[in-house]
Parts: structure tokens; C-alpha cells; sequence
């Protein structure tokens, strides 16, 4: 993947247009591009480089340059062209030479699929083609060249190359589900694997994260079956690591771009595995584990499992993200969480994936710092929690009416002395037998089922 | 008397140490000219070998002596039976001579061959057997016959004899070839002679003049037997007195002992006929002495006139005889060497004479190129090596030196060979490929070799300093100051392998190369390697800079050492790299390299020496986490080398001194042999010291919150309850005497919240010099951190412990009381609020803690224990059926309620994710009754996520330290 088109950019670093030298540079230092860029691909780093050129944290041109680094390497040569004129210099003419190549290539390829595409068009036959069981079958059907198969992929590979990313996942689309009937190859080969990674660049490219009525292909769930190939794959470790690693960050395209959060997602970027890949290989992803559990609220109950392996691997990365949460679950230092919380500001600025989430990010941390200084407080002082909270105090009263009254709180406002009065309760003892013992019988309901499930699987063997 | 001595008890033992020990004090004979003339005395006796054959004689019978004598009497016994034909009696008696010469046979590896007596009785024998079966063969011709069982043990006897003869076949043809030089010794054992005429033989048989050597050791012999007949008559007295009076008067004339002493030497290795006639003056002086003392000095003055005569006239005959051709081609070079090299082993084999053969031969090879000298070289070096068996004694460090120089002699040649043979190789790579398998002077071979003396040296060192005892002594300190030669030697042995380009040998150089850095301190290697280019030529100064980042160089090390792919070379670089890191500062990166490589496993399946190299940077580990002020971390490991006192024998820092113990003999060999040199130790006191302060900070909280919470029974450190109970019942309690003794009572002022009084005793601690190696200045900084944690705890303490009676606090009295900035207060009063370890809260200014008292009643306390001991029932079931179903049996369970965080455990893809799920159990109990026991879950947890990730440090030592004790 590529690499270095980003450090070009670092190194040419010169004033952007609307931030002077000092805050770029203190800006830069939240900018994880750079680490994340060998793990992503090609395309998806565009999106990203838009971006960067939208903060202004780099040069436009060294930007351009590294674009036009990345371009080299893909067939959408007519962007490249475009780039170079916009940097003002001159068009090389291999590149123009190249184009009438890449138009050549695609035109024989597609004529090699012609036949193929042609029955996808047609809606009655496509379900024909659901209905054969092979490759072979399938073949003899449509008088096919069983080549012609293959040539898809081809074909959508340069299709995908040329920006052409609904395309190319229609049609890998098809070709996988071609292959996944065939009853004869029950395993994963390099080229399906190859496959599912491209349907998958091609869906965050197309932004394909939504929730689909009929139950189409989205970008969540071949995540989790890359996922589930990872499981079972038979690779050498560091492979499925490296792998793992990609299937991570690419992750973050629908976890933090897409409307709405899949729930199961979140569970896969949040498990024990996950969070040990990241700590092995990426910990700079940890910037994203912490904001995921400041913006989702139903993370809760991971919070402090995962604050731990935080702060565990704080010597390896710590950002003002990670700080912030660091400072509030470990030590308890509500200044120094509200500081840090004032410089996740910057980070979610320059940070790709946090920018659009900045409000979401800052009212659910001041929730937080909120809720854990309830936790410790008899009673507070209105004026005081406003400024813990950088807020006005009429806002801040607001605010926290909005709290009680969404029963998120347990309190009154005294408003004679203006401050909070926690109504605390030790937790009565019945009420904790009752806590503890209530997922009991379920457990126990859970286990018997299992041994049940294995000792029909016994019988069933032994049968 | 001290040089006769000297030599009686060196050489009783056997008849030929005259030869070896002459040789040695050939080595040494610079320094007795120089200097010391009483050594003379040793001189004397070595040449007059008469003498010392008496002395011998009177002084010690040894061992060998009775078994010679034994086996004389079982040769006699065997004569008896063949001569009234008891074949099946006669094939017992060649049987135990066979397995008494096999207990003999370090002695019979000394001489060089089997004794004389011996070969004869087995030749007789063999004559015997042959001539039976020719009569018997004749017999049968004319139609008689044995008995059948007498026919039978013939039989066997004769296929014994010939099977058995076979291995002396070239004694017996020796023999067969000049009976006369086994006639004499019929009778007697007389060491003296024999080794006489053993070294006239040899001697003989090398210069090539063997029509006088039979004349002239028969001679000798007879002279010799004529001069114990005298000592027989019993004046062995006299006789060492003689030569005591003999030294003194040549510690009188320095300039004629030389000569005398270099003229003695040189005869010991020709047998010429002016020594004949030499032999005889010396018996005529014998005979004189014996009639007339007066005469003896004139006499001994003409002896040596004589000598000196003689020993201008053999030098020339050596010289005349060592008439050598001018010109060698390759081959016929190389067959001498082999000539000379296959001396190796032999009997009256001599060391130095061998060396000077060889590095004569030496000129001639460097015009046949690099391969030549560099096998000549390698046949010397060998030799070097000789004498160096034992597993419990290290070659000596002059020998050591004089190997070391011809090694490093090797390596430029080896280079130039190497450059020779890449010019080479261009054309004919396939047809190197094949004759460099069988030519012993191939490269690779070559190659191999010198590796292999490289190891055998660093071996050797290691072992010099392993096995002396006296660790502050000057030897050990010039052999430790010999280890930077042997740094030097690795160095350059790794350039060249990097250069060449061969991952297996580069692999394991690069593996010597870690074993000798990795447990110094940057400071130690940086000014090691500031020394070295003193020594050096200028061009090699530049390699002699200790890199910055010592850290990446280890790091390069040991990719080397991963690509040779073998298994224990990589574990124990792996493991010498994390010691690197641990020993500065780098505990994170040290701990994931443990944790990655899963070497708590593998440790536990790998040799003893491994373990001990785990358990020292699970002991290095420990420590720099307490100099990083990570306390739980640094317990863990601490504990686990210090705990049940075992530190010593798990580090090899000494033998166990366990009393109800027995060890048989093999193991505390085996233990000695493991024990590391002392200046690789890692200081116990200090170890010890920082275990139990960490104990201190985390036991002392942790028994002040179980007072108030009697349902949590976690122990954090034994050792320290423990100790505060034996503190208790003292009934006097004296100042402080161990470092133990001063942390225990440290531990109990911190239990009283008294930080201040806790500080002041662990000031005068040792540990604080001794803690950071690299940086001993850093000791203060270290210990004002500790002191700051223990302000922390005696904080938290005295709010476990006083909480119940207060009804508010003020931060502002904390702050005093424990002078600490009020920051560090409210966090630490917060996150006990948090966790519940408190039920207490701020109120609105954040000035005051406001402590409410709500103690739950016995019976709800007790309805609590119940709920969790319900809990804890169901968790065991689940873990049960966990574990006969694989481990899996809640993962679809745990997808399809992903709400239910308490179950979700899905197997870590790096360890075990077991004890995860427990603690992450422990951790979700809510309410106050469980909230004391937050803190241990989140401890315990710990543990958990390192599992998770590779597995956890702790809870593994026990079970493989008594595998070491098997072991």
C-alpha cells in the first residue's frame, strides 16, 4: 500500500492560507495521516487528502504532489492531468500516452466479459444464474467461456482503478456470489479473498453504509466476513495480523462517516481481539477506541475495561483523546480533563474521521466529566460546574434541568443557593443481592442448554 | 625439599609424567632462569630421573601403581592356566586383563599405549593360542579329537584373543619388531626406567636412527635398573640431599645453569650416543657419591663440563637432523602437517616441540596462500585445546592468551581466503561445491573450524571466571579484564560474517556477541569500548564506539540471531534483549517482548540455563518497573524470583542452601556448573529490598481497607504479613538490623499513617545506591518517588483506617498531615470514592470530605456473601463446562447478548483469555458490599489483560523452579 506520498507532504510543509506557521505546527502533531496511510488503500486515501487540503494544515501543492504520487500508480489519469495543470506544470507525456493505453485495456476487457455483462443485465437471467450450482453449470447454461468468469474480476479491477467504484462493486458483487454457490471450492481462495477486500474499498468508496431494506451487501457486513475469514484462516500469524490491522482502519470509513453506527461494528472495533491487534500493530488507532466510547453512550459498561488497556498502553500512544479519558477514569483530575478536552478540539479539527463529530464529541464528554463529578459530590455548586465544563452558568443550568428531567440524574436544583443537590442514596442492600443474583438463572438456563447442544452433538457422533 | 616435593607427588602417579611435566617446565623455563632459583631444584630432579624414581617408590604407592600391580598378578595367573590348557579359565583371564586395562586407561592414555607387561602377556598369549590350534589342527588330521566342550572354549577363546588383540595390534607388532625393549621390565615397575627407555623409543623411532636407539635404551635401562639397584641398598636419603647441595650450587653460578638447563632440555629429546656415555659418568657418579662425598662436587663440575659439550653437539645434530627439504609444494605440505598433527594424542607427546614444528612450517605456507596457514594454525590451536576436558576447570588464562593470539592470527587469513575464493568462484562454482566436502583445507571447513575455536574460547573465559572462587581477587579481575580481548576477537568475527554473509554463523557469533553485552549497563560497555582502541591499529579505532542507541544495536543482534532459525539461540537472544531493555529504563518494551515471544511458555520447555536467563530478566524487569514507580508491576516480578526465598537459586547466584535437603552428588554438580560468574549477578540485597517495599505500598492499604471490609481476604505479599506478625511479637523490638528488618518497620509506622517516620527508615537502605546501575545519582531521584507513594498510601491508609470515626475531613488537614499538593489529595480521595473504597463525598466547595456512616448490618453483610458465593457457584459451572466443551461454549451465547459484557470472553488471539472472564466479572459487581473488592478485581484484571495479550509474568516460577531442581 502506499506509504510515503504523505511524508512528501510533511516535509514540504509551508504555511497554509488560514493558519499561521505555529498553529499548523501545533496542529500537525494531532494529524495521524501519516501512520495511518500504510494501512489503507490507495482510493481511500483521497478522501482523506481532501480533507487534509480542506484544513489548510498542509500546503495545497504538497498535497497535490503526494495526490499526484498516489495517482501514478492508478488509472484515473484523467484526475492526474487535472492535477498538474492545477500545480502548474506541465502535462508529461507519458501520461497522456498512458491514457489511450488504460482506455485500450478497458475496452478489451470489457469485450472479453461482453457476454457476461449482458446476461447481468438482464434481470430474469440474473436469477438463472442464481440457480446454477457451479461454475461448470453456469457455464454450460450461457455458453460460456469459463475464462470469461475470471475476466469479470479483471475487469472490475480496472474499472475500480479507473474511480469507477459502483461498477466495479456491482460486479464483484456478482462474481462472489457466482463463486459462493459453487459447492466445489467450500474455501476461501487468495483471489475470492482479493475479491471480498475490493467489494469492500469499493462500498466506503461509494458510501454504502446504510442500513439496506432488501437486505443487499453493505460495507459492515463484509467486514465481518473478513472477519470471520481472519478466524478461521489458515495464514501465518503475521499475515492475519497485517490483515487485521487493514480490516481495522478501514473500519473506521463506516464506523465514523456513516449516519448512523452499526451496533455490531462498534462491538467489532471495541472486542478483546481487536483492542489487542491495535495495541500490537496500530496503537494509534486507540485515538478512535476512546472517542468511540465518548460518542456512543451505550458503550458504557466497556468503559472501564477499556480506560484500563488505555492507560496500560499509554507509554505507547497518548493524545489529548486518550489524555482526556485518562484523566477523568484514572486520575480523577477534573482540570486536567477539561483541559485535554479543550485540546480534543484541535485533534477532531485536523482528524479526518473526528471533524464532523466534534459537538456529538464535546457534549458527551462534558456528560461524562458531569456524571463522574455527581458521583463523588454531596452537592455543586452551579456556577462552579459551569466553568469545569466551559460554560456559561445560565447554560449549564440548562443544561442540567435537561438532565433531570431526562431522568439521566438523580437530583434537584436548590436554585435559592443555585447549585445541584445530589439526591445519594448508598445503594440499599436489597437492592445489590437483588443485582447480583438477577442474571443468575439465565446463566444457568445458558448452561444447561449447552450441555445439552453438546451432548446431542455426542449423540449425534457417536450415532 | 619443596621442589622434590613438588615433582614426587606430580609424578607417582604415573611412569611418563616425568616426560609431560619436563615439557611443562619447559613452558616455564624463562621465568626460572630469570628469577627464582630455588625452582632449580625442580630442574635437577626432572633430568635425574634415577632419583626420582626412588623417591617415588618410597614415598607413594598410588592407585595405578596397585592396579599395575594387580594386573601382574592376573598375568601371572593366565601363564598358569594356558600352561595346563584351561581354555575356558584362560578366557576369563584375558577378559579381566582387558577390563583392568580399561580402568587404567587414563593412565594408559597418559603413556601414550598400554604397559609393557601387558602387551607381552597378550602377545604370549596370542603365540599360545595359535600354536594350540595348529596342534589341534594336526590332531584332528590324524583323526583325534577334544572334548567337546574344552573344543568349544578354544573356540571362543581364539575369536576373543583375535578380536580383543586387534586394538594393541600396533604394541604387539612393536613388540614382535624389538623384543628386546619389553625385556627388562619382566619384573619391576620401576616408573624410572620405563620412562626412559619409553622416550629413547619414541624419540627414537622420530629421528629416524633406530639401529642405536635399540642399543642405547636397552642401555639406558640397564643403567637405570644398576641405579635403583643402588637406591635399593637404602640411601635415598643421601641421594636428595645430594641434589639439594647440587642446586645450591647452581643457584651459584647462574650463567652455567642456563646452559646446563637449556643443554638438559634439549637432551631429553635426543638420544645420542654422547648421552650413553653420559648415562654412564652418571652412574659412575652415583657410585662415587656413594663411596665419597667430598669427590662428588668435582665430579658434578666435570659432569657439567661435559654436558655442556654434549649439549652444543646435540643442538648440531638437531639441527643436521632437522635437515628439512627447502621447498614444500601443497601436498607434500600438507601431508606433514597431517604427519605432524596425528602426533597429537600420542604418548611423549610435547606440546611446545610440536608448536615450533608447525610454525616452522608456517613460513614455508605462506607462499601456498591463506588455506595453508590457516590449517596449520588450526592444528595448532587444536592442540591449545587439548588439555582442556573438564567440565569444572577452565583452560588457564596464559594458555588461553596464546590461543586467543593464534585465533585472531586466523582471522585475517580467513578474510583473504575468503576474497581468493569469490574470485574463484566466478568460473567454477559447481566443481568448488564438490572437492570442498572432502578437502579438510576447504573454506568452509576452515571456516567452521575457526568458529568453532572462537565459541571454545568465550566457553573457556566463561568458565574461568565461572569456577574461581575468589570473586575479588586479582585473578579474577585480569581474567574479567581478558573478556574485552575476547570482545574484540567476537567483534571482529561478527564484521567478518556480516561481510560474508552467512546467517548461521553470523547467528551465533552475533548470540556470543549478546550473551557478553546484554546484562552490562551502557555506561560499563561505553567505557569498555573507549579502552579498547588503545590496543588497536588505528584503522579498527572507528568500530570502537559503543552505540548511542545500545538498544537498536541489540536489536540488531538479534535478527541475526532469529535468521538462523535455531530454536534455544533465538529464546535466549530474545530474552538477552529484554534484559538490555529492562536494564535501562525500558520495562514497557521489555515486558511486550516477554509477553509477544510468550517466553513464559516457552521458558518453561527450554534448557536450565535458559530459565535461569528468563528468571534474571523477569528479575531485571522487576526492578526497573520500581524505578519507574510502576509498584503493582514491579511486585509481580519481584515476587515470583524473591518469593520462598529462592531468589539465589533461581538467579544462579549460588548454590541453595536448603537444610532438610538432600542432594546427591550429580546434582549439585550440575548445580555448580550452572552458576552464573559473580560479575553477572543482579544484586539479591537490592532485589529483595525493592520486593519488599513494594510489598509495604500495597499490602499496608490493602490490610487497612480489610479491616473495615472483614469479607475481602485477598493477600497481596505473604512475606511481609508475615513478617509484621513477627514483628508483633517481639517483645522488645530492636533497631532495624537487615533491610527486611528496616522495611518491616517502615511498614508498620505507615500502618499508624506515620509516612514520615516510615521514610526515615528506609534511608539508609542500600538499594538506593544500587538501583540504577547505569545511573547510580539516580538512586535519589528514586527514592524521593518512593517516598511520594508512600506519602500516597499512608493517605489512603489513614483514611481506611480513621475514616469510621471522622465525620469530615478537611483537604486542607490532609495536605498538611501528609504534606502533599492538594491535587494528589483530592485525586486519590476521589478515585476511593469511585471505587467505593470509601462511602464518603465531597460536598459543594471540594474542600471537605464528608464521611457517612452507613455500615450494613451482620445479616446483610452475610446476605451479600451469599448473593456472591451464588455467583461465584454459577461462574465455576460455567468454567467447568468452559473447559471439557474447548473453552468455546459461551462464545454464541456471548454474540447473541452482547449486553451481557460478563460473558463476552472471546479467546484473546494471543493468550488466554480465561482468567479474563472471571475478573472482568469481579469487575461489573456493583453496590458497596462488593465495592471493596474493586480494588483486587482491578489488580487481578491485570493479570487478566496480560493473559490476554501473551500471557501472564506471575504465578509461573513455582512450578518450573522445582523443574530445575529435577532437571
Amino acid at each position: 500500500m502506499a506509504g510515503d506520498p504523505v511524508g512528501q507532504a510533511e516535509g514540504e510543509e509551508v504555511r497554509a492560507p488560514q493558519l499561521t506557521v505555529e498553529q499548523a505546527q501545533e496542529l500537525v502533531q494531532f494529524d495521524l495521516s501519516m501512520r495511518m496511510v500504510p494501512f489503507l488503500d490507495r482510493h481511500l486515501i483521497f478522501p482523506v487528502f481532501n480533507f487534509l487540503q480542506e484544513t489548510g494544515l498542509y500546503n495545497t501543492t504538497a498535497i497535490q504532489r503526494a495526490q499526484l504520487v498516489l495517482l501514478a500508480e492508478t488509472n484515473m489519469i484523467d484526475w492526474a492531468l487535472e492535477t498538474y495543470t492545477l500545480i502548474g506544470e506541465e502535462q508529461p507525456q507519458e501520461l497522456i500516452e498512458r491514457r489511450d493505453m488504460v482506455l485500450e485495456q478497458l475496452e478489451d476487457s470489457r469485450a472479453k466479459v461482453l457476454p457476461l455483462l449482458e446476461i447481468l443485465e438482464e434481470e430474469e437471467k440474473v436469477q438463472r444464474v442464481a440457480a446454477c450450482k457451479s461454475i461448470d453449470e453456469l457455464c454450460q447454461t450461457f455458453e460460456l467461456d469459463p475464462t470469461v468468469i475470471d475476466g469479470l474480476v479483471h475487469y472490475a479491477k480496472l474499472q475500480y482503478d479507473c474511480g469507477n467504484y459502483t461498477l466495479s462493486g456491482e460486479l464483484l458483487k456478482h462474481y462472489r456470489s457466482m463463486i459462493s454457490q459453487d459447492t466445489e471450492r467450500p474455501v476461501m481462495t487468495s483471489k475470492q479473498v482479493s475479491c471480498i477486500w475490493g467489494s469492500l474499498a469499493s462500498f466506503i468508496l461509494n458510501r454504502e453504509f446504510e442500513e439496506a431494506t432488501d437486505g443487499a451487501e453493505r460495507a459492515a457486513d463484509v467486514i465481518f466476513k473478513i472477519n470471520d475469514f481472519l478466524d478461521t484462516t489458515k495464514m501465518s500469524k503475521k499475515e492475519v495480523l497485517l490483515q487485521r490491522t487493514w480490516l481495522l482502519h478501514w473500519s473506521l470509513f463506516p464506523i465514523f462517516t456513516a449516519e448512523k453506527v452499526e451496533v455490531k461494528l462498534l462491538d467489532f472495533f471495541l472486542n478483546e481481539k481487536s483492542l489487542s491487534c491495535i495495541s500490537l500493530s496500530c496503537p494509534h488507532l486507540f485515538r478512535y477506541v476512546a472517542s468511540c466510547l465518548i460518542l456512543q453512550k451505550r458503550l458504557k459498561h466497556l468503559m472501564k475495561d477499556t480506560v484500563w488497556i488505555i492507560q496500560h498502553e499509554s507509554a505507547v500512544y497518548s493524545d489529548p483523546v486518550t489524555r482526556f479519558l485518562l484523566a477523568l477514569y484514572v486520575d480523577m483530575d477534573f482540570d486536567e480533563a477539561q483541559l485535554e478536552l479543550q485540546k480534543c478540539e484541535k485533534v477532531c479539527k485536523v482528524d479526518y474521521f473526528l471533524s464532523r463529530h466534534w459537538a456529538e464529541f464535546q457534549e458527551n464528554a462534558r456528560l461524562l466529566i458531569f456524571e463522574t463529578y455527581c458521583r463523588i459530590h454531596q452537592c455543586i455548586n452551579i456556577g462552579m460546574i459551569a466553568t469545569k465544563l466551559n460554560m456559561e452558568a445560565e447554560e449549564a443550568e440548562v443544561w442540567i434541568v435537561k438532565l433531570i428531567q431526562n431522568a439521566k440524574l438523580d437530583a434537584r436544583i436548590d436554585s435559592e443557593k443555585s447549585r445541584v443537590v445530589m439526591s445519594k442514596a448508598p445503594p440499599s442492600v436489597y437492592q445489590q443481592v437483588i443485582e447480583k443474583t438477577k442474571n443468575l438463572s439465565f446463566r444457568s438456563t445458558m448452561l444447561l442448554s449447552n450441555l445439552e447442544k453438546r451432548e446431542k452433538e455426542m449423540r449425534n457422533n457417536t450415532t | 625439599m619443596a621442589g622434590n616435593k613438588f615433582w614426587g607427588g606430580g609424578a607417582s602417579s604415573s611412569s611418563s609424567d616425568s616426560d609431560s611435566g619436563s615439557s611443562d617446565s619447559e613452558e616455564e623455563r624463562p621465568v626460572v632462569t630469570a628469577a627464582a632459583p630455588r625452582k632449580m631444584a625442580r630442574w635437577a630432579e626432572a633430568s635425574s630421573s634415577e632419583d626420582e624414581g626412588v623417591t617415588q617408590r618410597r614415598v607413594v604407592r598410588s592407585h595405578t601403581d596397585k592396579k599395575n600391580e594387580q594386573m601382574l598378578e592376573q598375568i601371572k595367573v593366565m601363564k598358569n592356566h594356558m600352561k595346563i590348557d584351561d581354555f575356558a579359565n584362560t578366557i576369563t583371564d584375558y577378559e579381566t586383563l582387558l577390563k583392568m586395562l580399561d580402568k587404567l586407561r587414563t593412565q594408559v592414555e597418559a603413556d601414550g599405549g598400554p604397559p609393557k607387561q601387558f602387551v607381552k602377556a597378550i602377545a604370549a598369549l596370542e603365540d599360545y593360542v595359535e600354536k594350540t590350534h595348529e596342534k589341534i589342527q594336526e590332531k584332528k588330521s590324524k583323526g583325534e579329537k577334544l572334548p567337546e566342550n574344552k573344543a568349544k572354549a578354544f573356540n571362543t577363546l581364539r575369536s576373543k584373543v583375535k578380536k580383543g588383540n586387534k586394538n594393541y595390534q600396533d604394541d604387539l607388532s612393536q613388540l614382535r619388531a624389538n623384543p628386546e625393549d619389553f625385556q627388562s621390565e619382566e619384573e619391576q615397575m620401576d616408573s624410572a626406567s620405563e620412562a626412559a627407555s619409553d622416550g629413547a623409543a619414541s624419540d627414537a623411532s622420530s629421528d629416524s636412527s633406530s639401529s642405536s636407539s635399540s642399543s642405547d635404551s636397552s642401555d639406558s635401562s640397564d643403567s637405570d635398573s644398576s641405579d635403583s639397584d643402588s637406591s635399593d641398598t637404602g640411601d635415598s636419603d643421601s641421594s636428595d640431599s645430594d641434589s639439594e647441595s647440587f642446586d645450591s650450587d647452581k643457584s651459584g653460578s647462574e650463567e652455567g645453569d642456563e646452559d646446563l638447563v637449556r643443554e638438559r632440555k634439549m637432551l631429553r629429546w635426543l638420544i645420542t650416543p654422547e648421552k650413553l656415555a653420559e648415562r654412564e659418568k652418571k652412574a659412575e657418579v652415583a657410585k662415587a657419591k656413594e663411596a665419597e662425598n667430598k669427590e662428588k662436587d668435582q665430579a658434578k663440575r666435570a659432569r657439567k663440563k661435559d654436558k655442556a659439550e654434549e649439549g652444543q653437539k646435540g643442538a648440531a645434530h638437531q639441527r643436521k637432523g632437522k635437515d628439512e627439504p627447502e621447498e614444500y609444494t601443497s601436498k607434500e605440505l600438507t601431508t606433514k602437517v597431517t604427519e605432524i598433527a596425528q602426533q597429537r594424542g600420542r604418548r611423549g607427546f610435547d606440546r611446545k616441540a610440536y608448536m615450533e614444528k608447525l610454525q616452522k612450517l608456517l613460513v614455508h605456507a605462506a607462499k601456498h596462500g591463506p588455506l595453508e596457514q590457516l590449517y596449520i594454525y588450526a592444528s595448532m590451536v587444536s592442540a591449545d585445546f587439548d588439555n582442556t576436558g573438564s567440565a569444572f576447570a577452565a583452560m588457564k588464562i596464559e594458555m588461553w592468551n596464546e590461543a586467543l593470539q593464534k585465533v585472531n592470527k586466523m582471522l585475517p587469513l580467513l578474510i583473504e581466503s575468503y576474497n581468493l575464493m569469490k574470485s574463484n568462484t566466478g568460473d567454477d562454482k559447481a566443481a568448488a561445491g564438490e572437492t570442498d566436502l572432502e578437502d579438510p583445507k576447504s573454506h568452509p571447513r576452515l571456516q567452521d573450524l575457526f568458529l568453532s575455536f572462537v565459541e571454545k574460547l568465550d566457553d573457556e573465559l566463561y568458565k574461568a571466571l565461572q569456577f574461581n572462587s575468589d570473586v575479588y581477587g586479582s585473578e579474577y579481575h585480569e581474567i574479567l579484564g581478558n573478556s574485552s580481548k575476547c570482545l574484540v576477537l567476537l567483534n571482529r568475527t561478527l564484521r567478518y560474517f556480516e561481510e560474508v554473509q552467512e546467517p548461521q554463523q553470523l547467528g551465533s557469533i552475533a548470540a556470543r556477541l549478546m550473551e557478553q553485552l546484554y546484562y552490562k549497563p551502557d555506561t560499563l560497555n561505553q567505557r569498555v569500548y573507549e579502552a579498547i582502541p588503545h590496543t588497536m591499529p588505528d584503522e579498527s579505532k572507528a568500530h570502537w564506539v559503543w552505540p548511542d542507541d545500545s538498544k537498536a544495536y541489540m536489536g540488531k543482534l538479534c535478527h541475526y540471531v532469529w535468521a538462523t532459525g535455531d530454536v534455544r539461540l533465538r529464546r535466549r537472544a530474545c530474552l538477552c534483549q529484554a534484559y538490555h531493555l529492562a536494564l535501562h529504563d525500558c520495562f514497557q518494551p521489555a515486558r511486550d517482548l516477554l509477553h509477544l515471544g510468550n517466553f513464559q511458555e516457552q521458558a518453561a520447555e527450554s534448557d536450565v540455563h535458559t530459565q535461569i536467563l528468563y528468571n534474571r530478566v523477569i528479575g531485571q524487569i522487576g526492578l526497573s518497573a520500581f524505578r519507574l514507580g510502576k509498584i503493582t508491576e514491579a511486585h509481580n516480578c519481584l515476587m515470583d524470583v524473591c518469593q520462598y526465598n529462592k531468589g539465589r537459586e533461581l538467579l544462579a547466584q549460588g548454590l541453595s542452601y536448603a537444610k532438610n535437603m538432600e542432594r546427591s552428588q550429580e546434582q549439585e554438580r550440575a548445580e555448580r556448573q550452572r552458576q552464573l560468574p559473580y560479575h553477572m549477578h543482579i544484586n539479591l540485597e537490592v532485589l529483595e529490598s525493592a520486593q519488599h517495599i513494594c510489598a509495604m505500598l500495597l499490602e499496608v492499604p490493602n490490610m487497612a481497607m480489610q479491616a473495615i471490609d472483614p469479607s475481602n481476604k485477598r493477600v497481596i505479599s505473604k512475606v511481609l504479613r508475615r513478617a509484621l506478625e513477627a514483628y508483633d511479637k517481639q517483645q522488645y523490638t530492636g533497631p532495624p538490623e537487615t533491610a527486611k528488618d528496616s522495611v518491616v518497620a517502615a511498614a508498620k509506622d505507615l500502618q499508624r499513617g506515620d509516612w514520615a517516620k516510615a521514610c526515615a527508615q528506609l534511608e539508609g537502605l542500600q538499594l538506593w545506591h544500587h538501583i540504577d546501575t547505569n545511573h547510580p545519582e539516580n538512586g535519589e531521584k528514586v527514592k524521593a518517588m518512593i517516598t511520594e507513594k508512600m506519602k500516597v498510601e499512608a493517605l489512603r491508609t489513614y483514611l481506611f483506617s480513621y475514616a469510621s470515626i471522622y465525620d469530615a475531613f478537611h483537604l486542607d488537614q490532609l495536605v498538611q498531615m501528609f504534606s502533599l499538593d492538594e491535587r494528589t489529595v483530592h485525586s486519590t480521595i476521589s478515585k476511593m470514592m469511585i471505587k467505593e473504597e470509601i462511602t464518603a463525598f465531597w460536598d459543594e466547595s471540594s474542600k471537605y470530605v464528608l464521611v457517612q456512616h452507613v455500615e450494613p448490618t451482620p445479616l446483610q453483610r452475610l446476605a451479600i456473601t451469599l448473593a456472591e458465593r451464588a455467583v461465584q457457584a454459577v461462574e465455576n459451572n460455567e468454567r467447568l463446562v468452559d473447559l471439557k466443551s474447548g473453552g468455546f461454549a459461551f462464545k454464541d451465547g456471548a454474540r447473541a447478548q452482547p449486553g451481557l459484557a460478563t460473558e463476552a470472553k472471546g479467546k484473546g488471539r494471543l493468550g488466554k483469555g480465561f482468567d479474563m472472564k472471571a475478573d472482568m466479572k469481579g469487575a461489573k459487581g456493583k453496590g458497596r458490599g462488593k465495592g471493596s473488592s474493586f480494588g483486587s478485581s482491578t489488580v487481578r484484571r491485570a493479570a487478566g489483560w496480560e493473559n490476554a495479550r501473551a500471557g501472564a509474568l506471575r504465578g509461573t516460577q513455582r512450578g518450573w523452579s522445582t523443574g530445575i531442581r529435577a532437571a
